[in-house]
């Protein structure tokens, strides 16, 4: 078996270490301007949906192509 | 976006995101010091075009020594930050704690990379049985083997898991074996009712 119970506990751990890491976050943004951090947050959204977008419509493309 | 697989190799060609930026980077330093590693959970689901966002990639590095973790903070140094270790002593108290290092580009908190070592019995399976995504024809990047990576994502559950785990199995059904899949969701106990749902 996989040691379903370990991975559950390491789980546990992760998620709590998780928490400590939104402290920092947390003061890491604050130590921000608000403009400085939204425009990476903007930048990160559209990158990531732009490049899903993008392959989107390239392969819709191809599909109606003759 | 174009997929080919060939056994454990796939073939992608996609417009690169900043997320896939980040890890060809990092990849790159990790290369570099022959660091063997693999990238898993959510990011291997948005590497294949996923719509939803994450700001942390996780990876597993193989087990390192003291001077190979040395080497590995000093080299990620020059162009990184390690969020949650102000120091290589901290750093080193983390990692032989087993807790993931935070890792992000100078200046920058999100994305950022956690860096995980291998703990049960199919962690050390992933590292050592990854697929290889050929990015764009130039860039190699090891992930977890999606028989295991579906399982996986059945086990943890929760509603954005099953629909990664869905997302994935509709997009490789034909190409991967099913027989591996329910052997990991087996191993892994996953109840009948989501095997139902997500296969």
């Amino acid at each position: 078996m996989a040691g379903v119970a370990s991975i559950r506990k390491e789980r546990k751990k992760d998620i709590l270490e998780a928490l400590k890491i939104i402290d920092i976050y947390a003061e890491w943004i604050k130590g921000k301007p608000n403009k400085i951090w939204s425009k990476k947050q903007a930048d990160l959204f559209k990158s990531v949906y732009g490049a899903i977008n993008a392959d989107w419509r390239k392969s819709l493309a191809k599909q109606v192509a003759p | 976006m174009e997929i080919v697989v060939k056994g454990n190799e796939i073939q992608l060609d996609k417009v690169t995101s900043i997320l896939d930026d980040f890890v060809i980077d990092f990849s790159g330093v990790l290369k570099k010091l022959g660091i063997k590693h693999v990238y898993i959970s959510g990011y291997v689901i948005l590497l294949f075009g996923r719509q939803r966002i994450t700001e942390d990639i996780d990876i597993f590095l193989e087990e390192l020594d003291s001077t190979k973790l040395e080497k590995l903070y000093s080299s990620l140094l020059k162009d990184y930050w390690i969020i949650n270790a102000d120091s290589l002593d901290t750093a080193k108290k983390l990692y032989a704690e087993g807790i993931a290092w935070r890792v992000a580009k100078k200046g920058e908190i999100s994305p950022n990379m956690e860096i995980k070592k291998p703990k049960s019995k199919l962690d050390w399976f992933t590292l050592n049985n990854p697929y290889r995504v050929i990015l764009n024809k130039k860039h190699e990047i090891s992930i977890s083997p999606l028989e295991l990576q579906i399982a996986y994502k059945m086990f943890l559950g929760s509603r954005k898991d099953l629909e990664d785990a869905r997302f994935l199995y509709d997009l490789f059904k034909n190409k991967i074996e099913i027989g591996k899949v329910l052997h990991f969701a087996n191993e892994l106990k996953v109840s009948e009712e989501i095997r139902k749902a997500v296969l």
